[in-house]
């Protein structure tokens, strides 16, 4: 039976794709967990494994065996489907970040145009399983997603209009070529090109933890007034999805600043 | 405040804040009628913990409700223990040995620095920041081991008895008060830099939940509310009790009436209770820690008995009457957060939800012991 390499080929990346995205989520949350502990004066997971590297395997576990409640009065559909229109998009954006000269799944022309629509997609999966969990919390904190995210978007793709100004090309492997050689040949200390490139990035960055809705832009979860924000009504697997998706896209943010600027 | 408008079509929904939410604390529910982020209406729903404290009050005899009052406000039981004491003693007439009042003073106060420590982070953790909340009780379990060391227990003490205090202190208990007093003295500068100093804090709270005087004098608010507020009203200084008019402490008072107010209120008077514990264990003089004399069974005489005592939330009072048995007839407990909470409907009245769970957590809440 003859099998056209290329659909293996994109199975491998797929498979490798989301391996490296849960991946990275599983332990960014431990980094995360960790380091805010040592800054807290506490010592962080450290039963389960050394140093507790194995406890997002576990909290995996944990997530997966739980039952996947759906409360009475949610849109079925909308409730379900919400962590999968978080998650896929975010996953998609993979596609077209390199990861050597070699490795990239698809070297897409519009790369840098096409991480940013599926970025976008990402807001709408949260306010449909805000809006179809029907709890007041979960709407309010979609709407401040909403907002928020729209409101920051402008300023980033404006910084990244910057950038393709720079570069004349919006194919991320060849923004990344560009900048091969040495620290000096960044896009970020590209002065002749602008001298405001520095601060380009900074803007990018803030408009990054906007996106992605971490602190202190993290008044759409805000715990201590809207419950859990948006992920409210959502158990098990439902949240670890979303949690999966929103760690994924940190990933995408991080992979962006790098591809985008160093 | 200002950007508040009612909405032309008036569309309001109503959002149940508890009984089962981060912000409240306890079982707590708040009806909210909201304007999209707007409160329209605030209405308190108590009852969720309510447990007839008054009325177990009368099925007991005088000793056996002691220890309920220190299940009412877990946070300040010596308070509460100190408030029904000195009621049952006024009433039957015992006189308590100087040096029981001295330890009812330091243990009481350690327990009102460890309340506002606890509402500290309890009230940073509601505004968002997690780090200020584990600080705090690493210097609460300081006092929490000192008082278990005399008292016995953690959180609910019964550490007062009906003329005097059940166990004398040792000289590990006053080494141990003392370096904690130098402990906590060198750590407000680092509160106070990393959260009082806080630009997001400061946005967070200065004009946010105005409070008038007048506002707290309607619905009875007191303690760090009403100073907040600019009334100097502290039970310790203006109705003294046990050994408080031979202590040199001030009472602050901020004019302001905004959150940043009561939490300076708050943050002043863990200084001031210091101040106060060190001077006891310097004064401390000898002798028993129980009156000699007190009677198996306590019969107070026929009448009608009041004694107010400062709680960390505010003035608790305790209003006994006695027929002459071995029960009490009635007991009134007039607890300081039902009053302070019950200006919550009107104060956060337009505010933003995120702002009025600001103006919940600086009301410093407690749950049980609003119920009773």
């Amino acid at each position: 039976m003859y099998v056209d390499p290329e659909i293996i080929r994109l199975l491998a990346f797929l498979v490798g794709v989301i391996a490296f995205a849960a991946l990275n989520a599983a332990y960014l949350v431990w980094l995360e967990r960790k380091e805010a502990a040592h800054i807290q004066r506490r010592i962080g997971p450290k039963e389960v494994g050394p140093f507790g590297l194995l406890q997002p395997l576990v909290d995996g576990i944990k997530l997966m065996t739980k039952q996947l409640i759906v409360p009475a009065g949610v849109d079925p559909v909308l409730f379900k489907i919400a962590p999968i229109l978080v998650m896929v998009p975010a996953i998609m954006s993979f596609v077209t970040i390199p990861f050597s000269e070699t490795l990239v799944a698809r070297n897409l022309d519009i790369g840098l145009l096409a991480i940013f629509a599926f970025a976008s997609v990402n807001v709408l999966g949260l306010l449909l399983g805000a809006w179809g969990s029907r709890n007041k919390y979960a709407v309010i904190s979609a709407a401040r997603v909403v907002s928020q995210n729209v409101a920051y978007e402008i300023p980033m793709l404006v910084t990244v209009v910057t950038l393709v100004m720079i570069t004349g090309t919006m194919n991320l492997h060849t923004i990344v070529m560009q900048q091969q050689g040495g620290f000096w040949h960044w896009n970020i200390f590209n002065l002749s090109a602008s001298p405001l490139m520095p601060v380009a990035f900074l803007i990018f960055f803030v408009c990054m933890l906007a996106e992605t809705n971490r602190a202190p832009f993290d008044m759409a979860e805000a715990e201590s007034e809207l419950v859990a924000g948006a992920f409210t009504e959502y158990s098990g697997m439902g949240f670890g999805v979303f949690f999966m998706g929103e760690y994924a896209n940190i990933v995408i943010g991080a992979s962006m600043a790098t591809t985008g600027r160093f | 405040m200002s950007a508040f408008v009612q909405s032309e079509a008036n569309e309001t929904f109503v959002l149940n804040l508890g009984p089962q939410h981060p912000a409240t604390h306890g079982v707590l529910r708040v009806k909210l009628t909201m304007d999209g982020e707007y409160i329209v209406e605030a209405e308190p729903v108590l009852g969720y913990i309510h447990r007839m404290h008054e009325k177990m009050g009368e099925n007991r005899t005088w000793a056996q409700f002691l220890p309920n009052t220190g299940r009412m406000d877990y946070l300040h039981a010596l308070a509460f223990n100190h408030g029904y004491v000195a009621v049952v003693e006024r009433a039957a007439g015992i006189e308590v040995p100087e040096r029981a009042e001295y330890l009812r003073v330091i243990t009481s106060e350690l327990n009102r620095v460890s309340s506002h420590l606890l509402w500290f982070g309890a009230f940073i953790l509601d505004l968002g920041g997690f780090s200020p909340l584990l600080y705090a009780f690493d210097d609460r379990e300081h006092i929490l081991d000192l008082l278990e060391s005399v008292t016995g227990s953690r959180l609910t003490y019964c550490y007062f008895r009906f003329g005097g205090v059940y166990n004398d202190i040792d000289a590990d208990f006053v080494a141990g008060a003392r370096a904690f007093i130098k402990r906590l003295r060198d750590r407000m500068p680092m509160y106070h830099n990393l959260v009082t100093k806080n630009i997001i804090l400061m946005k967070r709270l200065q004009d946010v939940g105005p409070i008038s005087a007048e506002m707290c004098r309607k619905y009875g608010a007191t303690g760090p509310v009403c100073r907040g507020s600019g009334i100097n009203f502290d039970v310790r200084k203006h109705e003294p009790y046990s050994i408080y008019p031979e202590m040199d402490f001030d009472v602050p008072v901020y004019e302001h009436g905004d959150s940043m107010a009561r939490y300076m209120v708050r943050m002043d008077e863990i200084e001031q209770s210091l101040r106060i514990v060190e001077q006891a264990l310097d004064k401390l003089p000898e002798g028993p820690v129980m009156a000699e004399k007190v009677p198996k069974i306590i019969k107070p005489a026929k009448g009608d008995y009041y004694h107010a005592v400062e709680t960390a939330r505010g003035s608790f009072g305790v209003r006994v009457v006695s027929d002459g048995t071995n029960t009490p007839y009635r007991l009134k407990l007039r607890s300081p957060t039902f009053s302070n909470l019950s200006l919550y409907g009107e104060a956060c009245r337009g505010m933003l939800l995120p702002d009025a769970l600001a103006l919940m957590g600086s009301l410093d809440l407690v749950i049980p012991e609003i119920d009773r």
